[in-house]
């Protein structure tokens, strides 16, 4: 028991609550002289990978980027990506000789789209996430590192990776791009928006492999038959009258369900055929307002479920199917509604954009 | 010999304390893996060339054990204080409001100040002083029944959470993993923010246990308090700042991890370990170990999946912080 009755005992405690005011005080000046010293720890979305890129991952950064309309259309959420672009003086040369002097043995891939770009590029992985095992070209040599959402860092340098290929759309995949370049580990993000990122992509990848041949076959060939359909749709005339009309895109999942807004490589798909987005310029769209979807009565709808499938469409019948004002839209009274397939319209389609493509003009010469 | 047996009797808890952080420390460093074999490790502790095992242990397992020690330890004794300062043993910076209030200042330097780890560290403790300042005045205001100030907390915290919801909706970019920092996690822990937050913290330790003496006299209710000459406003005062400092060198490292501070105070009082000198030591050895275990678990249950701290965390804490309640129902 203290004896606070003695008068310094007395005089210890009034001194608590000084020494208390002088520890916040000490504090708060090394705070503000943190702040004014300018310092900055490694915040992915503000801090530029090129600084903190070794030579080799920022010539290998550029090579990603060095086609203008692939960094045009590859938006980050606060366009860190494009920031970085390499500037149009950057000889196109240099970057490409570095780029294939890489040749990298040693692949992770932190996504099943991602995964599949490099495989189909001709490269092999050592690791990649859960959900891409089932890849064909994956062998039992390739690691487990995690999953889409939380890769697993002790994983991925346990395989000591030449270079990790992933996707700053994922938040966890940002900080890991982040902390794989402060280890001087060549960390590429690549993001696919549409079918020129993936052309763009699959050219920089080959060079890397050396299988241009892949190249023709995975990109240009079917570059060509995108083209076809396209005119076959267009030729069809009366007989597919998209002109002009409009459509609603919406991603359906357990937790979340969304409007695509032109930017998401679907949408592009059903803009080729003529439809208009309705939810690019309709914010009020953005949360799949019944009253807002009511108003617009777009002419097409189409779902794409994400995640669990079977969770997904649950949602949907809950929330939308079973609303009245949802059957009574245009769209869904006369058979305009049609539910996406995951693999072309959830997961980018790669190799198999064309048949996003032929899917997409089968439906719209039936409905 | 009889003096030996008595000082070990006396501090056997700090004791095993020490074992254990020391263990937990070496268990977080060493532990093996798929991936990295315990032949691995002890080669490159031999001066071996294996730089992906010299890699992971520098780069990650070592700032991550870091990272456990700070945080265990800041949010124990950040707890304790709590539960001194309110005379209430299920005060806790997470059910106080405090993390989240840190929280929810954090993202608005990001905002503000993006990158800056000193505007981090600044806001996060205004953020937590804030939310204990709300519940202490709520307190004041609508009667100070521990049951009261509770729920004060839990009002407070809702709103602080609400703050950090919209904030992450409107903008997304302040914080990188929404999910992680939520939950909570040593998985990715910057080295900058990790010396500034162990600075922070060891000095608040420190300073605790300087003044603890004072902390025993709560106790005793504040009229006791006061006639035994605490100044008890201005002593209680000095409790919530140091345990806002603390949760907030904890926050800004680790997101919003919760029940540290809830379950590791809690034992040792239910375990009757006198006086808050001793109290606050124990946390220290004993919160940072809980977190490091905890960690250390979350990674490597599922290895290579990984789960995040802050829901084992949760596993362990929600449990506990029933079995509490159940007590106290129990005693009155």
């Amino acid at each position: 028991m203290l004896h606070l009755a003695h008068p310094k005992r007395k005089k210890n405690l009034h001194k608590s609550s000084h020494v208390m005011i002088i520890l916040m005080t000490a504090f708060l000046i090394a705070s503000l002289t943190g702040c004014a010293s300018g310092d900055t720890e490694n915040a992915a979305s503000d801090s530029s990978p090129m600084s903190q890129t070794t030579d080799d991952q920022s010539l290998a950064d550029s090579a990603i980027i060095s086609d203008n309309s692939y960094a045009d259309t590859t938006v980050s959420p606060n366009n860190s990506y494009v920031d970085t672009a390499v500037s149009p003086d950057d000889s196109h040369t240099e970057k490409e000789a570095s780029v294939k002097e890489i040749c990298p043995e040693n692949v992770v891939a932190v996504s099943k789209s991602i995964a599949d770009l490099w495989l189909l590029s001709g490269g092999s992985l050592s690791g990649t996430t859960e959900d891409a095992m089932e890849l064909e070209g994956i062998t039992e040599n390739t690691a487990v590192i995690g999953t889409l959402s939380r890769p697993n860092i002790e994983a991925i340098l346990a395989l000591s990776p030449d270079l990790v290929l992933l996707t700053e759309d994922i938040p966890s995949q940002k900080e890991l791009k982040t902390e794989l370049e402060d280890m001087d580990i060549l960390a590429l993000a690549i993001d696919i928006n549409s079918f020129e990122d993936y052309m763009a992509c699959m050219d920089e990848l080959t060079d890397m492999t050396g299988r241009k041949d892949l190249y023709e076959q995975n990109a240009v060939e079917v570059s060509e038959r995108i083209k076809k359909i396209l005119e076959t749709a267009k030729a069809s005339g009366g007989s597919l009258d998209t002109e002009k009309k409009t459509f609603l895109a919406m991603r359906v999942s357990a937790t979340k369900n969304k409007a695509l807004k032109d930017d998401y490589f679907a949408c592009e798909i059903f803009r080729d055929f003529g439809l208009v987005n309705i939810a690019e310029e309709n914010n009020s769209l953005d949360e799949l307002n019944l009253e807002a979807i009511a108003a617009a009565d777009p002419d097409y709808i189409f779902v794409i479920p994400q995640g669990g499938e079977s969770e997904a469409m649950e949602s949907y019948r809950t929330q939308f199917e079973e609303n009245p004002v949802w059957r009574e839209l245009g769209a869904v009274k006369e058979n305009r509604l049609f539910i996406m397939p995951k693999e072309y319209f959830q997961y980018k389609p790669n190799a198999q954009w064309d048949t996003a493509y032929e899917y997409v003009y089968q439906l719209l010469r039936e409905a | 010999m009889s003096t030996f047996t008595s000082f070990l009797g006396k501090h056997k808890w700090e004791i095993a304390g020490i074992s254990v952080l020391i263990v937990s420390c070496l268990l977080s460093l060493f532990a093996p893996s798929e991936d990295i074999t315990l032949g691995r490790i002890f080669s490159v502790m031999q001066g071996a060339n294996d730089p992906t095992a010299a890699l992971i242990l520098n780069k990650i397992r070592l700032p991550r054990m870091f990272g456990g020690l700070v945080c265990g330890c800041a949010l124990s004794v950040s707890g304790l204080l709590l539960q001194y300062a309110m005379s209430n043993e299920l005060c806790a910076p997470g059910i106080m409001g405090i993390n989240s209030g840190a929280g929810l200042f954090v993202l608005l330097s990001a905002l503000l100040f993006p990158g800056q780890v000193g505007a981090k560290g600044a806001f996060a403790f205004a953020g937590a002083l804030l939310s204990a300042l709300c519940v202490y005045l709520i307190g004041l205001k609508a009667g100070a029944s521990k049951t009261r100030i509770i729920l004060s907390g839990v009002a407070v915290s809702s709103l602080m959470t609400a703050g950090i919801n919209v904030i992450i909706t409107l903008f997304p970019e302040t914080v990188t993993d929404k999910v992680a920092f939520s939950l909570g996690g040593l998985q990715y822990i910057p080295i900058r923010q990790l010396h500034f937050s162990g600075i922070v913290t060891a000095v608040c330790c420190i300073a605790a246990l300087i003044y603890s003496g004072g902390l025993d006299l709560f106790q005793l209710g504040d009229e006791t308090a006061a006639a035994l000459g605490l100044p008890v406003k201005a002593y209680r005062f000095a409790c919530v700042g140091l345990a806002s400092l603390l949760a907030a060198s904890a926050v800004s490292l680790c997101g919003l991890l919760g029940f540290v501070g809830l379950i590791i105070p809690n034992v040792f009082r239910m375990l009757g370990v006198p006086g808050a000198g001793k109290r606050i030591r124990l946390c220290i050895l004993w919160g940072s170990s809980f977190l490091i275990l905890c960690d250390l678990l979350a990674g490597r249950l599922f290895y290579p999946y990984e789960l995040p701290a802050g829901a084992v965390l949760s596993c362990i804490g929600a449990p506990f912080f029933i079995l509490v309640i159940m007590r106290r129902t129990g005693h009155t």
